[in-house]
């Protein structure tokens, strides 16, 4: 059924095909220019603390990629709670008799994202290419692992942006700045003192969305090992079923206040 | 003349209605810069590279290139023309007893000290708790800093009001025209990385460029980097790009005024 959803919000786009082209170039275009730059930081300094310009690439990459696959399913849902719920068209989605997250996830799937998972996906692949890496099939399956969970924090924390709209009403702020302080992580965050690196691993955990699945995938030995990427399973699973959770209290407490 | 002051007024007043765009822009600036000095702390850390200047010289340069790019990097000239050409509206301007180009400028105008007052001085008072700003070179170079960034603006300005004039034929893709420019501005002015840093090929084609007025060259003047005479040339050839640009758009606007007239049979 969710699935089904989905696929008919895809069709619908799809029909569209040469906007979704436009979509691709333009995403194509912020690419290029961010590669551009680190490609020039590269030519003058050799290497970014010891990253090569395809690591480098692969982490930006893999981000990208990370982010846009949870943001296809979860940011338009999200950013729109609040307008539904202004507009008292929540109620819609609450009253029909599935699962009423699902529902008002599925009838948003943002297929503009799609170009951001192709692009990323395409450029990770190209740089694998490129990197030494000793593949294991462990490894591999690993590293898929760690991928399922990094999507599962991300989309935590849109689900969590979300979520605080029944309390706020208005949840596009932190939506924007989730979106804004992604950045963060597009460069190894070695290069951030110690105290950031803990912010960014345990409090705010964006460098287990790219950073450490990456370390562990070619930059051996580094601070990542096998336990890390089942870790980052793990935490994606635990985070997004709190935050799953969070989002049927608020549910609980917007119908409290109607009556 | 008073009429397009209270324009630059209104645009200026309009933009206070907007907190969470203001608190939202000292955020991501902040932000923005702080990821950059990291990153340039860690490469000169690391490397042995010689990149000409000191470090304190290099966050000195961002965070100037920061608070530029807040005033000269901004679409919503594009977007207010390609707004208007698309609603049909730039039509009604024509009878106007005002013209389309200086409302524009002023209402830009307007955002810019809206931006300077509430978004680039927090952003630089936050800054300078975390990092150091160094002192101007000498005053001669702090006025012609002054002088050289003011001045750009019109660069700035002249481009994004061509790109917007060109969605007459690029009609419904100003987004990508948009990103597209702000790319290109932000990497060949030198907003991003010092134009010196890139490879020889790359800095000849942005040395010839205009757009370095806005960033390169006033900041280069300020850290100390260029000096004496050469203050005197950059502040000569920019006024010359100030002519021509403003002859090549009026004559985009001449050829576009003329395919509106077209359009409207």
């Amino acid at each position: 059924m969710f699935m089904h959803l989905v696929w008919l919000n895809v069709k619908a786009r799809l029909q569209y095909g040469r906007s979704f082209v436009y979509e691709i170039l333009t995403s194509m275009v912020g690419y290029i220019f961010e590669f551009l730059a680190v490609w020039i930081i590269i030519n003058q300094f050799n290497s970014i603390i010891g990253w090569s310009f395809f690591e480098i690439l692969f982490l930006h990459a893999l981000g990208y990629f990370v982010r846009a696959t949870a943001s296809a399913f979860l940011w338009r849902p999200m950013w729109l709670m609040s307008d539904y719920m202004q507009r008292g068209q929540l109620d819609k989605f609450l009253l029909s008799p599935v699962n009423s997250f699902m529902y008002i996830v599925g009838s948003n799937f943002m297929t503009y994202a799609l170009s951001h998972v192709i692009l990323g996906g395409m450029v990770a692949i190209i740089s694998i290419f490129f990197i030494p890496i000793d593949w294991t099939l462990l490894k591999a399956l690993l590293f898929i692992c760690s991928l399922i969970g990094a999507m599962f924090i991300y989309g935590g924390f849109i689900v969590f942006s979300g979520a605080i709209s029944f309390w706020t009403v208005r949840s596009s702020f932190l939506l924007r700045v989730l979106t804004e302080a992604w950045s963060v992580i597009n460069y190894p965050i070695t290069i951030y003192p110690r105290g950031i690196q803990i912010l960014l691993t345990f409090f705010i955990p964006f460098a287990l969305l790219n950073y450490y699945p990456t370390v562990y995938l070619f930059r051996q030995p580094g601070n990542s090992n096998s336990w890390t990427m089942i870790l980052i399973l793990a935490a994606g699973l635990s985070f997004f079923t709190l935050v799953y959770k969070l989002w049927w209290y608020g549910v609980r407490k917007y119908q409290g206040a109607g009556s | 003349m008073a009429r397009y002051c209270y324009m630059a007024y209104l645009s200026f007043k309009s933009s206070i209605a907007y907190k969470a765009e203001v608190w939202f822009g000292i955020f991501t600036s902040v932000l923005t810069l702080s990821i950059q000095i990291f990153l340039w702390k860690a490469l000169f850390q690391y490397g042995e590279s010689n990149v000409g200047v000191s470090f304190d010289q290099m966050i000195t340069y961002f965070i100037l290139s920061t608070a530029l790019s807040l005033c000269l990097i901004n679409s919503s000239v594009l977007d207010e023309i390609a707004k208007d050409i698309r609603e049909g509206t730039i039509a009604n301007y024509l009878a106007k007893p005002y013209k389309y180009k200086i409302s524009l400028l002023s209402k830009s105008l307007g955002r810019i000290f809206f931006s300077l007052l509430f978004v680039i001085m927090p952003m630089i008072i936050i800054s300078s708790i975390f990092f150091t700003i160094q002192a101007p070179h000498s005053l001669v170079s702090l006025l012609a800093t002054i002088l050289i960034s003011i001045c750009s603006f019109y660069i700035f300005f002249s481009i994004y009001y061509i790109a917007g004039l060109s969605t007459f034929w690029f009609m419904g893709m100003q987004g990508a025209i948009g990103l597209l420019i702000e790319n290109i501005l932000r990497l060949l002015s030198g907003a991003l990385i010092p134009i010196w840093i890139f490879p020889k090929w790359l800095y000849t084609i942005a040395s010839y460029l205009p757009v370095r007025y806005g960033f390169d060259v006033p900041i280069s003047i300020y850290i100390g980097r260029t000096a004496g005479s050469d203050i005197v040339k950059g502040i000569a050839v920019q006024f010359i790009w100030i002519l021509s640009l403003i002859i090549v758009d009026n004559i985009v606007w001449r050829i576009s005024i003329r395919k509106l007239v077209i359009q409207g049979g």
